[in-house]
């Protein structure tokens, strides 16, 4: 009777743990199959094409040329490395303006042949037309566009993937912002984490240890988007005196709200690291007639080099992923970021901010898992680095 | 024989208990005296006064006279602890390396004692390594981490780092308690060896481990030194019944 419930509550372990693994598995593949698809893909908004003649139809440029001619910053085919001649642009409104609705036909069947008449007019035309409105088998010539490549979208330095009709998807601006604030709100943190879990290990008596590390342990508790508003009230408009600045969302704000949600997670992990420590290895250090100090730096921070890195790790995750306190004070300018002063966006803010925008499965969409994508594969490599020099230093 | 080490009515009080209870004894120069008794008789309590290990705990009070070279240790400045330490070496009951390499590990009191001449320390390390019979087995490789070697060469490196300071009398707590057979008869052999040139003071369980390698013997019991005499008179002619009973097994 024991023997089967002991057998039956093994294979239900089993298929739980079975289950577990199968699903984060899966979870990494849905995001990489939707972040992957993004790639190869043209920028051009779904459901529209772009007619040019057919002369102009051999040259490719890329989305970043494209926005800038529907933003009228390129005005002539010479600038992108065509004949010399104005580019005007239409849209389906335009047609409707130029031609009468006879001759477009009620349902646009011969848009076809109203788009070439206007080509042969004006070749330096480009025609943004639904697809819709156009004929299946139609045979008009359209713009060529760079295809995204993991390139480009890494090393693009410009994000707008609302541009109409191209999109502009430079992924850098996002992922400096990242990189900008994590690194630096692990620096701000990591010294200020180590100082606290020494102090609470090593220095503190009983007494203070026994309130304060509980109200540490608290603080991790706290929503982030407490966090978010304490850092708006707070710390971003003492950010923006302190610098004289005209906004004081800025990536140095994200940065001290990072790094203050931080410090609770690296003070108590390390704090155990040094605390577990057997006793006989710090006797034997003051033993040997070394200072208290020469043990915390010379024996013991290495001892606890595992877990203080741990710490790193816990501490550096959060800060990569952390969305809502980021999202509400660093300012939010998906533009390369010009120092700590300036705002940015880091790359989950712009998940969060864009996703409720982005149409469901469309490039935007896409675009936004290969962020996340990019997001795990940070977080990925950050683990491996500190887990193999921590691995490196327990000599 | 000169006494070297040497208690005058020594109680010690953790909080509200009462752990050694008037303690008045001379430990000889050069030397092994050898500390037996039942778990928490407070043999290891007495062997910590002599590097003051006992100031780290919450809580202790120290009564009474504890000298060593006729100098009273509980009477030095604070600063000059770090001095005593230096010249009472401890070695702990389950190995202890700490987390660097073979060499580092016995370079760390000479470091943290301001020597920093890279010569000195070397040689001081090899010296050192000789006297604790380890540097035949680690000599190629002095670089590797010292979780690398077995425990009873863990166990010998921690000597070797206690020695490399230069200290006059050695403390050992139960050194070779968490050691095999053949470990455990090297260490022996090394205290053997050692008290040419110090003065060891070692807490031990075993009471055959006491008979072989030590000169005198002192037994404690609840916090009381019961007997204190030479190796050969409490095993073969105890004063005292308690110790014959403890000797002869009857407890303990």
């Amino acid at each position: 009777m024991n023997r089967s419930i002991e057998k039956g509550v093994e294979v239900l372990i089993k298929t739980c743990g079975y289950f577990t693994s199968v699903v984060v598995v899966l979870i990494v593949f849905f995001l990489f199959k939707e972040g992957l698809s993004f790639v190869g893909s043209t920028p051009v908004e779904e459901g529209f094409s772009i007619v040019v003649s057919k002369a102009n139809s051999a040259i490719t440029i890329n989305s970043v040329q494209a926005k800038d001619i529907f933003d009228s910053k390129i005005h002539n085919w010479s600038e992108i490395s065509g004949k010399p001649d104005f580019i005007r642009l239409f849209d389906l409104d335009d047609l409707l303006e130029i031609f009468s609705p006879e001759e477009l036909g009620a349902d646009f069947e011969n848009s076809e042949v109203c788009i070439r008449r206007l080509l042969d007019s004006l070749p330096g035309a480009m025609v943004v037309v639904l697809n819709a409105a156009l004929p299946k088998d139609h045979k008009l010539h359209t713009l060529q566009l760079d295809k995204i490549t993991l390139y480009s979208f890494l090393s693009d330095r410009q994000w707008f993937p609302t541009a109409k009709p191209v999109g502009v998807y430079g992924a850098l601006p996002l992922l400096l912002g990242t990189l900008l604030v994590s690194i630096m709100a692990i620096i701000l943190a990591l010294p200020f984490g180590l100082a606290g879990a020494i102090y609470l290990a090593e220095i503190a008596d009983n007494r203070v240890r026994n309130w304060l590390k509980p109200l540490i342990e608290l603080l991790s508790g706290i929503p982030s988007v407490v966090y978010g508003f304490f850092g708006l009230v707070v710390i971003v408009p003492f950010v923006q005196q302190v610098f004289g600045l005209s906004v004081g969302e800025t990536a140095l704000s994200g940065s001290i709200v990072l790094a203050i949600m931080a410090l609770p997670t690296i003070i108590t992990v390390s704090e155990d690291a040094i605390r577990t420590i057997p006793s006989d290895v710090r006797q034997a250090s003051l033993a040997l007639g070394a200072s208290h100090w020469q043990t915390i730096t010379r024996v013991l921070i290495p001892y606890a080099a595992s877990g203080i890195s741990a710490a790193i790790i816990l501490g550096v995750g959060r800060a990569i992923g952390e969305t809502m306190a980021v999202l509400m004070v660093t300012g939010n300018a998906a533009i390369m970021p010009h120092g700590l002063t300036h705002p940015v966006r880091t790359i989950p803010a712009t998940i969060a901010a864009e996703l409720g925008e982005a149409s469901f499965g469309g490039l935007h969409f896409k675009a936004l898992f290969a962020l996340g994508c990019v997001l795990f594969v940070i977080t990925f490599v950050t683990n491996y680095i500190v887990d193999s020099i921590s691995r490196k230093r327990k000599i | 024989m000169n006494i070297k080490i040497k208690t005058q009515n020594v109680h010690l009080y953790y909080g509200d208990f009462h752990a050694l209870k008037d303690i008045s004894v001379g430990m000889y120069e050069k030397a092994v005296t050898a500390l037996i008794g039942p778990s928490g008789c407070g043999k290891s309590t007495f062997l910590r006064l002599f590097n003051r290990m006992n100031d780290l705990i919450d809580n202790v009070k120290i009564t009474g006279e504890i000298t060593i070279d006729q100098k009273n240790i509980y009477q030095i400045k604070q600063s000059h602890i770090d001095n005593l330490r230096r010249n009472v070496g401890m070695v702990f009951q389950k190995p202890n390396p700490f987390p660097k390499t073979i060499f580092e590990n016995v370079a760390y009191g000479l470091r943290v004692n301001g020597i920093n001449q890279e010569k000195v320390i070397s040689d001081q390390v090899e010296l050192s390594l000789r006297q604790a019979a380890l540097w035949e087995e680690v000599k190629d490789k002095l670089k590797k981490s010292a979780f690398e070697l077995s425990g009873g060469q863990q166990q010998r490196l921690c000597i070797a780092r206690a020695l490399a300071v230069e200290p006059s009398i050695l403390l050992m707590d139960e050194p070779a308690s968490a050691l095999d057979p053949i470990s455990t008869a090297k260490i022996e052999e090394l205290i053997f060896e050692l008290k040419k040139d110090y003065t060891i003071l070692i807490v031990t369980h075993n009471m055959q481990q006491a008979g072989r390698i030590s000169d005198y013997t002192g037994f404690f019991l609840n916090g009381e030194l019961i007997e204190f005499d030479e190796t050969k008179t409490i095993f073969t002619n105890p004063k005292n019944n308690k110790t014959e009973s403890y000797i002869t097994g009857r407890f303990g």
